[in-house]
Formats: structure tokens, sequence, C-alpha cells
């Protein structure tokens, strides 16, 4: 073939990055390292030492044989690789770009397509196609929604009976009791609450799914005005949301931090023409009252 | 003194490993080879019960060094992996000297030294594998610790060394062997990934399947080891399962046949024992009505 071995392994890095599979520049290092030790002459040992080096999931491993069987068999066509897994990856065929320039046809391109899992959708029902009743049953289930905010670690720390030493906390124990030593405290990196930021799209064509959506975002926002901000760092904020909610319904759009809120947990935007703030509507206790309140806020 | 040196060849490491009763194929057998030859972690996926865990003990004893593990759960932290202090014995220690009757500054000072002594340093696993080595350190189910934990690791893989603010920094001498198992339930960080051999483990062929049950169950007659596993090779196949069974499932099985002086599987026997592959009670209700066909076909 003319080309050295080096420039033939690492083209077919270029290859298998071409064809979706990240790989970066030392994997394709690791790569060369591991076929020198392997020996060039095994071409199965090639390629456990390329799938070892270069996939970094199961998902990887289907697209690395494709691109494998390619790029090297084309020259050498005795050797297979291995059988195909049985394992169906849901998998997108990117049209093997090493390939020399046109070999598919511009049709097969067409698809390549995210597969979603079907058996998921059709657990679901379309809430757009629902009639009012089941409309006025899906509405009492989302008031029944007690939605938990996400989490996430802080700087702090709190006490917990394993982890690290508190040796605040044990050398204050120590001194009250005369410097006598007893039981050691304990401390682990404390969480708090993330902030939600809810985009509902509102927009003509999701009108049907407008009002639901709503609900839900509603379910969030009065769980968190009920439940002052999760830990009781901030006192008051929380009570004071539902007040401030009610006097003015008529929120302005625009970045709440820029109005000392940032306390606020969650936060609702809507999308139509134009990005709409609505958080203030929905603090409002009353689901149908917040959604017309809301409804008033967003001009189109 | 590299145990890994004298290992020439995948197909050679292939044979030791069947020595002492680990069959594994040759894709494994090259990538574990590189994963000596490289000193590179190696990290192995696949469905529960393929293997991942009994191939770090088998390498282990192949290589006749020992075998450290770490088990992962959510929240561990380096103080569990890596090492501790150990505190009460340090006040033990404080206690006794103060009823030794206290003593002068310099003495006191030379406690407080003696503190933080090797005695009371507590070695957890990845900082005993560190020192023992040559040792093979299995970080088991990497993917329930913490992506905290995870960045540490990686700290810890790419260096193979520990520093101790009190007493210094710890350095092995020959890297050990590091082998990661991952069921998957979360996605590993890339960097982790990036640092290692990845290799995802299929459930063996039936041929290897029954293989295995002879290596590892001698006592298990032919016969009835096929039946075995070419009813759970029927299983994986099915898509209704809550959890299709691994080859650790179809040892048990095989064994607790044995166990009941099977020689023969049918449908009572294999009714009765179906606790052993099938671990859900909505799989056993549906593997039990299948049993039939399953066993004449």
């Amino acid at each position: 073939m003319g080309h050295p071995p080096e420039e033939l392994l690492l083209g077919f890095t270029r290859a298998l990055r071409a064809a979706g599979v990240p790989v970066t520049a030392d994997r394709a290092q690791a790569f060369l390292h591991a076929v020198t030790l392997l020996g060039l002459d095994d071409h199965s040992a090639t390629f456990w030492a390329g799938e070892a080096t270069l996939c970094s999931g199961p998902d990887d491993l289907d697209r690395y044989a494709q691109v494998f069987d390619s790029w090297f068999l084309t020259q050498q066509p005795s050797v297979v690789p291995r059988d195909k897994p049985e394992r169906t990856v849901a998998q997108a065929d990117l049209g093997d770009n090493e390939e020399p320039a046109g070999e598919r046809d511009p049709t097969d391109r067409e698809t390549v397509q995210a597969m979603a899992s079907t058996t998921e959708v059709l657990r679901h029902r379309d809430i757009a196609e629902m009639d009012t009743g089941e409309k006025a049953r899906l509405a009492a289930l989302f008031s029944t929604l007690r939605p938990r905010a996400p989490r996430r670690t802080a700087n702090r720390r709190t006490r917990w009976h394993r982890g690290d030493i508190d040796a605040h906390r044990t050398l204050r124990r120590t001194l009250s009791r005369m410097g006598e030593p007893g039981e050691i405290a304990w401390r682990r990196q404390a969480t708090r609450t993330r902030r939600i930021v809810l985009l509902v799209d509102v927009s003509g064509s999701m009108s049907a799914y407008a009002d639901a959506l709503l609900r839900l975002a509603h379910a969030f926002v009065s769980r968190q005005a009920r439940r002052p901000g999760g830990p009781a760092r901030q006192p008051g904020v929380g009570a004071r949301q539902p007040g401030v909610g009610a006097r003015q319904p008529g929120g302005r759009p625009g970045p709440p931090s820029g109005r000392g809120r940032a306390s606020a947990k969650v936060e609702v935007f809507t999308i139509g023409t134009r990005l709409t703030h609505v958080t203030r509507a929905m603090r409002q206790r009353d689901p149908e009252r917040a959604i017309i309140a809301a409804g008033e806020t967003v001009p189109d | 003194m590299d145990p890994a040196a004298n290992v020439t060849s995948a197909s050679e490491l292939a044979d030791r490993l069947g020595e002492t009763g680990y069959l594994c194929d040759d894709s494994l057998a090259t990538i574990t080879f590189l994963a000596l030859r490289m000193n590179r972690p190696l990290l192995l996926e696949g469905e529960p019960g393929t293997g991942k865990t009994a191939l770090a003990e088998a390498v282990a004893q192949t290589l006749k060094v020992p075998l450290i593990r770490l088990q992962c759960y959510e929240g561990i932290d380096a103080s569990q992996a890596l090492y501790d202090w150990d505190f009460p014995r340090q006040i033990l220690h404080l206690r006794a000297l103060e009823a030794a009757g206290g003593g002068t500054v310099t003495e006191v000072e030379e406690a407080e030294k003696h503190l933080f002594d090797e005695r009371f340093l507590l070695a957890r696993p990845v900082l005993r594998a560190l020192r023992e080595s040559p040792a093979v350190l299995l970080v088991d189910e990497i993917d329930r610790a913490d992506d905290e934990f995870e960045a540490f690791l990686l700290e810890v893989l790419s260096t193979y060394q520990v520093t101790i603010p009190e007493l210094g920094t710890v350095t092995a001498s020959t890297p050990p062997i590091v082998v990661l198992t991952s069921n998957r339930t979360r996605e590993i960080h890339d960097a982790l990934k990036r640092r290692c051999l990845y290799h995802w483990i299929e459930h063996p062929g039936l041929r290897r399947e029954v293989e295995i049950i002879h290596s590892r169950a001698p006592e298990v007659s032919s016969l009835l080891a096929e039946q075995v596993v070419t009813i759970v090779q029927q299983l994986r196949t099915r898509d209704d399962l809550l959890k299709p069974p691994g080859v650790a499932e179809t040892l048990d099985w095989a064994r607790a046949l044995e166990q009941l002086g099977t020689k023969e599987l049918d449908i009572e026997v294999a009714a009765a024992t179906l606790g052993a592959v099938v671990k859900y009670r909505e799989d056993t209700d549906r593997v039990r009505r299948a049993l039939d066909r399953m066993l004449t076909s």
C-alpha cells in the first residue's frame, strides 16, 4: 500500500472520529502504543487494542466495528474481526465518511436519526388529545404533585454520622468536658437546593400543552413557596413570596437577580414570541387564578 | 520485579488464566495483556454476572500477587478509600503519655510528632495497593460512587502516588494492576475512561458457558451442564425479563441442581430451583410458564 503503518493507524482513528466516536489525541496515542505491543501482523489483536483504547462505551462498539471493517478490510479482505454483536444499540448510520467519496447514496444519510424509545411514548397519553373531563382530572393530579427540588453539594459542611472529622466541634465537646476526650464529631459536605428555571413554551403550536405545563410550573413554584427554600438558611424569603405575588400580579420580564430576588429558587418563564417572567403570577396559591394571572402577564 | 513482565503474549495469559479456572476469550485476554503491559487501568463494563470481578481475582491468582478490593458505594470518600488516622488510638496514646506523668516541653513536642506516626495510620485499599504493589487493585462497581470520588481516583490512577501531608508521599514501586468494574447504572466520566483500557464483557456463548461450568463446578455432569446452559441462554434472549441471568446465576443453578442429586433436568426440579436463576417474582412467573416449551425444544 505504500503507507507507513502509523499513518494507516492514525488515519483509522481519524475515520473513527468522523464516524462519531469521540477519539482524542491521547486515545489515539494509546492505540498506537497498544498496537506496537501486540504487533501489526495480528488483525484481531489490532481490533481489540483499538476497542480497548478508542471506545468509551457500548454505544461506540458497533460503530467501531463498522469503521474497522471498512478501513482495514478493504486492504485485506480475508480477515473478519468478529461477528456483529447481538445487542442492538440504537445507533445512527453516519454515512461512513472515511470511504473514498460518494460510494453512498445521499438518501442513506437521511436515515440518520436518533431513535427514541417507543415504549415510553406509548406509555404516555398525549395531553393535546384529551377532552375537558380528562383535563380536569389531570389538573387535579398536577395539584397533588409535590415536586422535590434537585440538590447539589454546597461548600458548607454539616454534621453527619460519618465522613471526615469535624475538628472544631470535637474540640469544643472535649473542652466542655474539661479536656476529657470523648465522642468524635463527624461532618460531610452539605447539600443545597439547585435553582430551577422552567421555560414553558406557550407558542401557538404548543397551545394545547400550555395549560398543563403551566400547572406543572405552578406545582413547582407553590411547593417552593410553602417550604422556604428547603434549608432554613433564608428565613422570611419564602414567607414573603406569596404576599408579593398577590400584591403585584403583573410581573415584569427581566432577570430576577437584578432586583434582589436572587434567593428565589424557582423561576418560570414563558416563551412565545418573547420571553416573559411569570414567577410572580405563579406564586398565587390557586392554580386556576395563577394561570389566569400568568395569561394576563404574557403579551402574546 | 514486575510480575507482569514474564507474560509474553496474550495467548499465554489466556492459558494461565485458564489454569485458574477463568476462561476468557481472545479479546479479553488481549486487552488484559495490554493493561498489564501498558500499566493502564482496565475498565470492564457489562451485564451483571459476566465475570468482571472474577477476572481481577483470576489475574491476581495467575500472577501470584495479592488482590485488594475496594467496593464502591454511594457516598464513599477518600478517607474510606485511601487512608485515615486512627483517632481513638491517638487519643489513647496521649492519655497514656499523660498518665505516665507529662514531661518537659521537648517531650511534649516529641509526643506530638509521634501522633502522626505510621502506627496510627489506617491504610485503606488504595494506599494498601500502592504500598503492597505488585498487587491487583479491584475497584468494584465504580458507577455507584459519586463524581468527586471518580475525580479523586483519576488523580491516584494517573500518578500512582498519594500524598499524606503528615507523612509524605507514597509512590508505588511498580504500579499496581488496576481493574475497575461498572454495571453502567450511570456513565463514567470521560476523563477517567480515557485513562483506562475499555472492554465490554458479553455473555459467553453456549459452548464457552458449558466449559465454564466444567471448569468452575467440575462435579456437575456434562448432560446437566448442557441443559442448564441451554435454558439460561434462552432466557437471555427473551426481552421480557427484568434481569436476565448472568454466568454467576448459571453456576449457582448448576450447583444447586447437583446438590439435589439431579442427573437430568425435568420440569418439576427446574421450577423448584428457579430461584437460583431469576431473582424477581415477575420473572419467575414468566419463566415458569415458558419452562415446558424450553425444556422440550
